[in-house]
């Protein structure tokens, strides 16, 4: 064991850049949803054959979110900084690293939701027609509902990406796990460093896999289960 | 009643366009089961999903109880469509919901207060015959039992007309005589006007009191159910009612005849009297012909063995027994 990772174990300051991989991590993805989520069911929603088909808007959305999801992150951070800076007043720090995060996750999460809305069967959504519903009705009680499995799912992978994007944006600055392991591993040669980071991102994206896979085939009632 | 007046309704397809409605009229009395039948393609659920507005004609009127649809705001339409049921053959349950919630569903749309709403819940359960599976979900219930939640749910909000698009289709005769009795039920027991959409004759006989037939986006024939079998005019209904039939008599030669019961009473065997009284022994080509409540339905075709002399004493014979016949020589 190399003496820089004795002292990033005994100052604590790896377990400071777990917490902060991890903060970072949920919330910009949190962000991302929040602004991902209403985003996707519009792309989807305006879509030819959707509910409310609006060719321009449509064409639009599609075009803005394609222009960020082709952008490489590494160069979408150093384009975005001034963004940052206006959004939260710096454009260092792991709070404009949050920006940077959830302006490279929404479009990202937006045609994952669309995605999951897409696979609902047209039937359904006829049925809840011809019941009266209103389409902000058959998006509430309808579609978000019944996509929820699949809504799950694209969280977590949209999560485990997120937390990809968290690594490199310790390029720029961002704290956390990516940072311990350029500046004390590879900066230092410290090879255990290195690897210790990728055990723990490992364990983190297993977490988010195992719970977050768990809970959408708990939650999923399309599944035949035997009583017990 | 609903009134379809001249409706037309082309799809766009690649560079040309798909008519799928031309010239419909129809008038739906309420209290009716209507049967709507026809091949594949020939536009029944393009029909039956202009009466709610799921699909707006280009021209044309479809008018719910003197109400133009087309004249009405979209809310106004949502709440038209509280009283058109629809069932579906894929049944379309949200697959996420129990069946108590899937039943529920149209009477939170409706906005009914809760306890209300659980109580017509298990009303309509009841009527359906699936007060048992009301914490099952879709997933776990077979297709009969699907068709039902759908039926319960198409009833919440006490519909006057219930849809139906190839209800049964997705079923075995078995289950389809289950969900077609239940239907008659409904009608008869809640007063709800039915429209049955199919293409099986089948349906038609065991639920419906009026047919109209469509063949390629037009309506070739419309009467009662009884006028229609007994008796169908256009091309396409006689070949939906007699399939079989129209082959079988194209293949004979002689002197054919078609008996058509319809209801009359059976303890006089026709063939047999006609053999017993007659001494004409009849060579049965073809029979589909059912006993109900002592009646008789169905068709019999035979020819004849004899010379025309034969011919004429059968024809006699059978208008003596009140049969109604079609009588071919060639
Ligand atoms: N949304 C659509 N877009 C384009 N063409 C359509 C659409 N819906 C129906 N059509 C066409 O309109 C015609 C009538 O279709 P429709 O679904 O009403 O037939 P159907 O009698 O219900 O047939 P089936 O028994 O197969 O259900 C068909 O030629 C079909 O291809
Ligand atoms: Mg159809």
């Amino acid at each position: 064991m190399s003496a820089d990772l004795t002292k990033l174990i005994e100052s604590g300051n790896l377990f400071i850049g777990i917490f902060d991989t991890v903060w970072m991590t949920l919330l910009s993805s949190l962000i991302g949803y929040i602004v991902g989520l209403p985003l996707g069911v519009l792309l989807y929603a305006t879509d030819k054959g959707g509910l409310k088909p609006l060719p321009i808007v449509n064409k639009i959305l599609g075009f803005i979110v394609n222009i960020f999801r082709s952008m490489p992150f590494i160069i979408l951070m150093v384009a975005m900084l001034p963004v940052a800076k206006l959004i939260v007043g710096t454009g260092i720090g792991n709070k404009a690293m949050v920006v940077m995060l959830v302006i490279a996750s929404a479009p990202y999460i937006s045609r994952m939701v669309e995605s999951s809305l897409k696979e609902i069967d047209g039937g359904v959504i006829e049925a809840a027609k011809s019941m009266g519903a209103s389409d902000f009705e058959i998006i509430l009680k309808v579609l978000l509902p019944e996509a929820k499995p699949s809504l799950i799912i694209g969280a977590v992978i949209s999560t485990v990406t997120v937390l990809g994007y968290c690594a490199m944006s310790s390029t720029i600055g961002g704290t956390g796990l990516g940072q311990i392991a350029i500046v004390y591993g590879h900066n230092r040669h410290n090879d255990d460093i290195i690897w210790i980071c990728v055990l723990f991102i490992l364990i983190i994206v297993q977490i988010i896999q195992e719970f977050g896979m768990a809970y959408a085939k708990k939650t999923d009632k399309r599944i035949r289960r035997q009583k017990k | 009643m609903i009134e379809l007046i001249n409706l037309e309704k082309t799809y766009p397809s690649g560079n040309g366009k798909v008519v799928a409605l031309s010239d419909v009229n129809l008038t739906i009395s309420d209290g009716d089961v209507f049967g709507i039948i026809g091949l594949s393609g020939a536009g029944k659920s393009t029909l039956v999903r202009c009466i709610n507005f799921l699909e707006q004609p280009q021209s044309g009127k479809v008018i719910v109880d003197g109400v133009d649809l087309s004249s009405v705001s979209q809310k106004e339409l949502r709440k038209i469509r509280r009283n058109i049921g629809m069932i579906f053959q894929s049944f379309n349950l949200l697959e996420q919901r129990t069946v108590e919630k899937n039943v529920l569903f149209p009477l939170e749309l409706a906005k009914i207060p809760k306890e209300k709403a659980q109580k017509r819940v298990d009303e309509l359960l009841e009527i359906v015959g699936l007060s048992d599976k009301k914490k099952a979900y879709p997933s776990q219930l077979s297709g009969g039992q699907k068709q039902r939640v759908a039926i319960a749910r198409a009833l919440a909000t006490y519909p006057k007309y219930l849809l139906c698009d190839e209800a049964t289709s997705a079923l075995d005769p078995n289950t389809t005589s289950s969900i077609l009795s239940l239907l008659k039920k409904i009608n008869s027991e809640l007063g709800v006007t039915i429209i049955v959409i199919t293409h099986e004759m089948k349906v038609i006989e065991s639920v419906c009191s009026k047919v109209a037939v469509i063949d390629n986006s037009k309506i070739a024939e419309v009467g009662d159910v009884s006028e229609v079998f007994s008796n169908p005019k256009s091309e396409i209904a006689k070949e939906l009612v007699i399939p079989d039939l129209i082959r079988s008599i194209k293949n004979q030669n002689g002197y054919k005849f078609r008996l058509v019961f319809n209801g009359e009473s059976s303890n006089t065997p026709t063939i047999s009297a006609l053999a017993l009284e007659k001494g004409i022994s009849a060579n049965i080509i073809y029979a589909d012909t059912k006993l109900i409540d002592g009646k008789i339905y169905g068709h019999l075709v035979f020819t004849l063995s004899g010379g025309r002399e034969q011919f004429e004493e059968t024809k006699k014979f059978l208008e003596e027994k009140g049969v109604k016949y079609f009588a071919e020589a060639e």
